[in-house]
């Protein structure tokens, strides 16, 4: 229960006036009674400051809108989010990807608002961060006070989250604050209520009522996600950007991230992991974590496969096809006693056989430009391929495809395969020499 | 002059006739010289008669579907002086003939030496199949990195045997076609010799793509392989071996592997990425071989930076 300077003051609503002062002609009763009365009143106090979802509900239904993407032929909502009143009356804070049809086809879709007493009006988009899930719109008429935003309250602490989920109407969903993720690169704060397809865009709150969070994401049941509101200060900007612009803008506030993500990457210390006789980099991310991959060994196996996965968790939505900022890497180590080097090849070339998995089509991005060299890495000889496409709608952002098979071994092969979506090339460029640099041979 | 031939051209093979009569009336109507038993021949076709100087004279008799040469009706007679003088009364196709017309070489049955010995020896037939049978045990083994069960293996190895039989058939089954004869020998010789060869090819054809570091040695050999080699193997079959009409069998060869050659074709365009089409995969040459042969040289981490990685740089400036 920590006070900040947003503490609602001790004098509530609820009509009792703790600071009450109680005279006494006993100097040593009084200081027994005034004692008693702290005690009271602290006692007291936690029910004052401490909000219930009902009350969170009722003070702050009025400030939560649902939007709508809406298709200008047909009249009817193509998807369906929620915004609250952030910062200025006329402005709403909802997700990026909330809107993100919008951006994608502004001729063909438009944003509105819908209050809870059923009131309906256009929106304009004012601003976005693609990065963060954000956005901003606004209205021509304000829509009332914007909501007090926070910091988010300690873990554990309770949790309210409000939006109007699979278009059943307001709702508030309680929960507790599973703590800022680090493997979100600190971007996401944990829920474990239950967040639904609706909410996107809508507050979150602690429970004295102020707004800590957006709603994103959920992953599955009470497994959910919310933005922090430090995120959301950004957004607060005077110009409104014309909609031909936010491919523009958004391309640019990946591609800045992009290159700041990974150069802290690339300038960071890794962990090393042996894999047989490889020693490799293991997750080079608090953003990324390492799983066991290796398949099940059979008896008829002549061969051993052990394999090490590792993935990253803040990939950015950018449309229901792109999502970017992903990074994938694994390392594939094979070996064998019985197989003739002739066998065992054959085996080991039907495993190198690296393929970007997306679901961007010829709209979306170019087609793979490709080159294959053969490199020394750590004394080993390494076939090496590395492949690149841009992105037609967001020009200069690049999927990267990065493999490197060992040669040279009779018996033995490994194979590091690295993705990377929606990047900046130079910069994912400079992480795979760095990663490469990375590679040790034990002997 | 000697007596010419009449050849009548029929499913079952060429009846002959010699003309020692002043005149030959064919027709279907079976007072005729020669009988004929195709319905769209009239029951009096036409007739050829021997004139005063000793040419003859080849006259239609009927109106229905009449005289064709050359696939033009012909009304009026016509003096037979190029020979072979080639007709056809309705559907049948008949030729005149000079009686010192060279005929076909005498087909061998057992051969004295020489390449196409191959075709037509049981004991090449059955030791084709077995290099086959080797090739293909061989690919087997190669592909299989498990502990060899009798069973598994021979599963593997009886399909693919089954494979070459049937196309051995089907090969059965066109030569019976064109030729009028079965000929098991020469059709398994050419099935094994055309699948041995196809088996090596494709054992082969990683190692080059690894020496040099392209997709491009496997493209060129799939291209030659379905577009000339195996269609001009087939023509070669039938005409050489079989003595089939060089027109018909290419045209039959075309059509039989029309479908083939456009499927692999197709396939041949997409995997080796030559139209530059978009695709959702990324080409690039990903065979390995246990010996490092190869024209590329290899080199450090900082060349690799700044040499290839750029070259790939969707952003044209970069590259």
């Amino acid at each position: 229960m920590a006070s900040s300077p947003e503490d609602p003051p001790l004098f509530h609503s609820r009509g009792r006036y703790p600071g009450a002062v109680i005279r006494n002609r006993h100097p040593a009763l009084f200081a027994l009674r005034l004692t008693a009365l702290l005690i009271l009143l602290c006692a007291a106090a936690a029910p004052v400051l401490a909000l219930d979802s009902q009350a969170i509900f009722e003070r702050n239904e009025q400030a939560v809108y649902q939007i709508h993407v809406v298709n200008r032929d047909t009249g009817k909502k193509s998807s369906i989010g929620s915004g609250f009143i952030f910062d200025r009356p006329q402005h709403l804070a909802t997700n990026y990807h909330v809107v993100s049809q919008f951006i994608e086809k502004p001729d063909r879709y438009e944003l509105r608002f819908v209050a809870s007493d059923g009131t309906e009006g256009p929106l304009r988009l004012v601003a976005v961060d693609a990065v963060h899930d954000l956005a901003l719109v606004e209205a021509d008429a304000p829509f009332g006070d914007p909501l007090q935003v926070s910091e988010p309250p300690p873990k554990g602490a309770a949790l309210y989250a409000m939006g109007n989920p699979l278009d059943l109407g307001l709702t508030i969903a309680a929960g507790t604050n599973g703590g800022v993720l680090s493997q979100t690169d600190d971007s996401r704060i944990l829920f474990s209520g239950s967040l639904n397809a609706g909410m996107s865009g809508g507050p979150t709150f602690d429970e004295r009522g102020t707004v800590v969070g957006i709603n994103v994401s959920t992953a599955r049941n009470d497994i959910s996600f919310i933005v922090p509101t430090r995120y959301l200060q950004s957004l607060s900007v005077a110009n409104v950007v014309p909609a031909e612009d936010f491919r523009r803008v958004i391309t640019q506030q990946i591609r800045e991230y992009q290159i700041r993500y990974l150069q802290g990457m690339i300038d960071g210390a890794w962990p090393s992991t042996d894999l047989r006789r490889m020693r490799v980099p293991g997750a080079i991310s608090p953003t990324v974590r390492c799983w066991d991959a290796s398949p099940k060994p059979k008896d008829e196996h002549l061969y051993r496969r052990f394999s090490i996965s590792c993935k990253n968790e803040n990939d950015i939505y950018l449309s229901d096809t792109l999502e970017v900022g992903k990074i994938l890497y694994e390392y594939l180590w094979i070996e064998s006693d019985h197989l003739e080097p002739l066998r065992f090849y054959r085996l080991y070339q039907a495993l190198n056989n690296s393929q970007f998995s997306s679901k961007a089509d010829k709209d979306d991005v170019e087609r793979f430009r490709c080159d294959t060299q053969f490199v020394d890495l750590s004394g080993q000889t390494f076939k090496t391929t590395v492949c690149a496409r841009g992105y037609k709608n967001y020009p200069g952002l690049s999927d990267l495809l990065f493999s490197a098979a060992m040669v040279g071994h009779d018996r033995q092969g490994f194979i590091f395969n690295l993705d990377l979506s929606g990047t900046d090339f130079s910069a994912a460029s400079r992480l795979i020499v760095r990663m490469l640099e990375g590679l040790q041979w034990l002997p | 002059m000697a007596s010419l031939i009449v050849e009548i051209q029929s499913r079952h093979g060429a009846q002959y006739h010699r003309i020692d009569t002043p005149s030959l009336r064919l027709g279907r109507a079976l007072d005729n010289d020669i009988i004929l038993a195709d319905p769209s021949v009239s029951p009096y076709h036409c007739i050829v008669h021997r004139n005063d100087n000793g040419s003859y004279t080849l006259k239609s008799l009927a109106d229905e579907n009449g005289i064709r040469i050359g696939g033009r009706r012909i009304e009026d007679p016509v003096t037979v002086d190029h020979l072979p003088l080639v007709f056809d009364a309705g559907r049948t196709r008949i030729r005149i003939l000079d009686p010192a017309h060279i005929v076909a070489p005498t087909r061998m049955i057992s051969c004295h030496g020489g390449s196409v010995c191959m075709f037509g020896h049981w004991g090449w037939a059955l030791l084709l199949f077995a290099l086959l049978t080797l090739i293909s045990a061989f690919d087997n083994y190669l592909s299989t990195p498990l502990t060899l069960t009798w069973e598994s293996f021979w599963r593997d190895q009886a399909i693919i045997m089954m494979v070459a039989l049937g196309l051995v058939v089907s090969l059965l089954i066109i030569n019976r076609i064109t030729s009028h004869r079965w000929d098991l020998p020469s059709s398994l010789s050419f099935v094994s010799l055309l699948l041995a060869t196809a088996l090596v090819l494709d054992l082969m054809i990683p190692y080059a793509d690894y020496f040099f570091t392209s997709p491009l040695p496997g493209f060129i050999v799939g291209l030659a392989w379905s577009l000339i080699l195996l269609p001009w193997a087939m023509a070669w079959f039938l005409v050489r071996l079989h003595h089939g009409n060089t027109a018909a069998s290419i045209v039959f060869v075309v059509v039989l592997l029309l479908p083939a050659a456009y499927y692999q074709l197709k396939e041949i365009v997409s995997h080796y990425d030559l139209l530059n089409t978009f695709s959702k995969r990324s080409f690039y040459s990903d065979t390995l071989s246990p010996w490092d042969r190869r024209l590329q040289s290899t080199l450090s981490i900082d060349e690799f930076s700044a040499m290839s990685i750029p070259t790939v740089s969707p952003d044209t400036a970069d590259r």
